[in-house]
């Protein structure tokens, strides 16, 4: 080949090769949103799970402004193809939710961990019931020394309204295929067997919640049993008790997160961007649940790992 | 044939007007769409690397562009064609339209090098906004060098000539930008009851 051909050979191949990598980092950036890609420096990713959890965009209750279970693992996710970020600390200040929402997360941090991050839990006012699940998969959990934690078990609350409906003059008529299709309808009272399998279901998903405590705290079956019958714990006596590893602020989860890393110095902090909250959705949704029917919606079937 | 594009390339950048009397001649169709829309992807990819950097746009952003720059690449293309040409007859030069679009289209071809440049800008970090409008002023310069160029090859003119043509459009516009506004600023004055 001519020297002037292998010129242009090594031009076109270098702009199709730019144009390549750009595309890549384009659509890194489209994943990640305003993290810089080219960044060298390491750091540390902050995810908040605030609130009742439940499977949604939105927390809920007095969270609402924040980001829901959705959110939360789709952004530990992006944190994952972030090669920068060596840790993460998941700010915990929720007391649990949905079983389907808690596990979600539980296995989006367990993922992570498989990806080589570091996770570290900074668990604020609460982190009890489900939002302990979730602080199960990390690696440390930091806590106040007042943090309310623990409460590990499973909870469904069923209301039985027979009274209420028939002093109100409602009959609910039930047309059903299916033996125990109405089963938790709060028009009448449960029935022993129904009692039986929903007891069942619940034991199932208690010894769910209980292997991943033994698993995720190395404790032995049997002290694990002691404290895992509901109860809650300050930070400090679950530190006692084996449930958390260190009494610190979220500053000292950061830095300890850094430290577990191999990160030099006073780690950096690396935000993911977060979408501007659905301000109208705030308003619609605030006084809803005066209804009837959503009261009887509220009753039905649901296995929850929440503090009460 | 390979390897004659590649001269033809080589030529474009060392020796641009014996690249577009080549390219004149053997009006190489197949590279000149290559070439087009490599500048296309390029020019794309380049701005798109340019302003996620600040706010973080993404694939839609690079598909919308592509298209963007496509349909905007392709009208500037023919629109140009269509003025030159048109100036070039009022100038008294005589000369074929095909060769003045093929021609004018090869001199796009600097736009190639918008990614490789924008990539280059992004590693420099902090002067990232100075380098990128620098390389963007180098290649429009580069171009504007290929057309007058390309001008010269097609109706075989003066580089004054040339000149002429390829300025004529931008002043006439630009004239009629300025004269516009003053002539109806003086039409509503003058249309003002005294």
């Amino acid at each position: 080949m001519k020297r002037e051909n292998l010129i242009m050979v090594i031009i076109l191949g270098l702009c199709i090769l730019s144009i390549v990598m750009g595309i890549y980092i384009i659509r890194e950036r489209a994943v990640t949103g305003k993290v810089q890609i080219l960044a060298r420096k390491e750091g540390v990713a902050v995810v908040y799970i605030y609130g009742p959890l439940s499977i949604s965009r939105q927390a809920s209750g007095w969270a609402r402004f924040l980001p829901g279970a959705d959110s939360v693992t789709s952004d530990l996710r992006k944190i994952g193809k972030i090669t920068a970020i060596k840790a993460v600390v998941l700010r915990i200040n929720s007391p649990g939710g949905s079983i389907g929402a808690v596990q979600e997360i539980y296995e989006e941090v367990n993922r992570l961990k498989e990806k080589g991050k570091k996770i570290v839990v900074s668990m604020g006012d609460v982190g009890a019931s489900g939002a302990y699940y979730i602080a199960c998969a990390a690696d440390k959990i930091v806590a106040n020394p007042g943090t309310i934690t623990g409460s590990i078990g499973v909870l469904m609350s069923l209301g039985n309204m027979e009274e209420l409906f028939r002093k109100i003059g409602i009959r609910v008529e039930v047309i059903k295929r299916g033996k125990h299709k109405d089963i938790g309808s709060p028009s009448r009272e449960m029935t022993p067997q129904e009692k039986e399998l929903l007891q069942g279901l619940i034991d199932d998903a208690y010894d769910q919640f209980f292997q991943a405590v033994i698993k995720g705290r190395n404790l032995k079956k049997r002290e694990a049993e002691k404290i895992a019958q509901g109860q809650v714990f300050t930070g400090r006596q679950a530190r006692d008790l084996g449930l958390i590893d260190e009494i610190g602020n979220f500053q000292d989860a950061v830095r300890l997160a850094g430290k577990l890393a191999g990160i030099p110095g006073e780690p950096r902090i690396i935000e993911l961007p977060k979408p501007f909250p659905r301000i109208l959705g705030i308003f619609s949704s605030h006084f809803r649940k005066t209804t009837l029917q959503d009261l009887v919606k509220e009753n039905s079937v649901r296995l929850e790992y929440i503090l009460q | 044939m390979e390897n004659n594009y590649l001269a033809l390339l080589y030529d474009l950048i060392a020796h641009p007007g014996r690249g577009l009397s080549r390219a004149r001649d053997d009006k190489p169709w197949i590279f000149l769409v290559a070439v087009v829309i490599l500048s296309g992807i390029s020019i794309a990819t380049g701005t798109t690397l340019f302003v996620s950097s600040f706010t973080g746009m993404g694939r839609i952003a690079l598909f919308s562009n592509l298209f963007l720059v496509t349909v905007l690449l392709t009208l500037f293309w023919v629109i140009n064609v269509g003025i030159l040409h048109f100036f070039a007859e009022v100038w008294g030069k005589r000369g074929s339209v095909i060769d003045l679009f093929i021609t004018l289209g090869l001199a796009m071809f600097p736009f190639v090098f918008v990614s490789p440049l924008s990539l280059l800008a992004e590693g420099l970090g902090g002067g990232r906004v100075f380098f990128q409008a620098l390389f963007t002023i180098v290649l429009l310069l580069w171009c504007f060098l290929l057309a007058l160029s390309a001008i010269r090859e097609v109706y075989f003119s003066q580089t004054f000539e040339a000149l002429l043509i390829l300025l004529t459009p931008i002043i006439l516009f630009m004239l009629l930008f300025i004269f516009l506004p003053l002539a109806y600023i003086l039409l509503a004055i003058l249309s003002l009851p005294l």
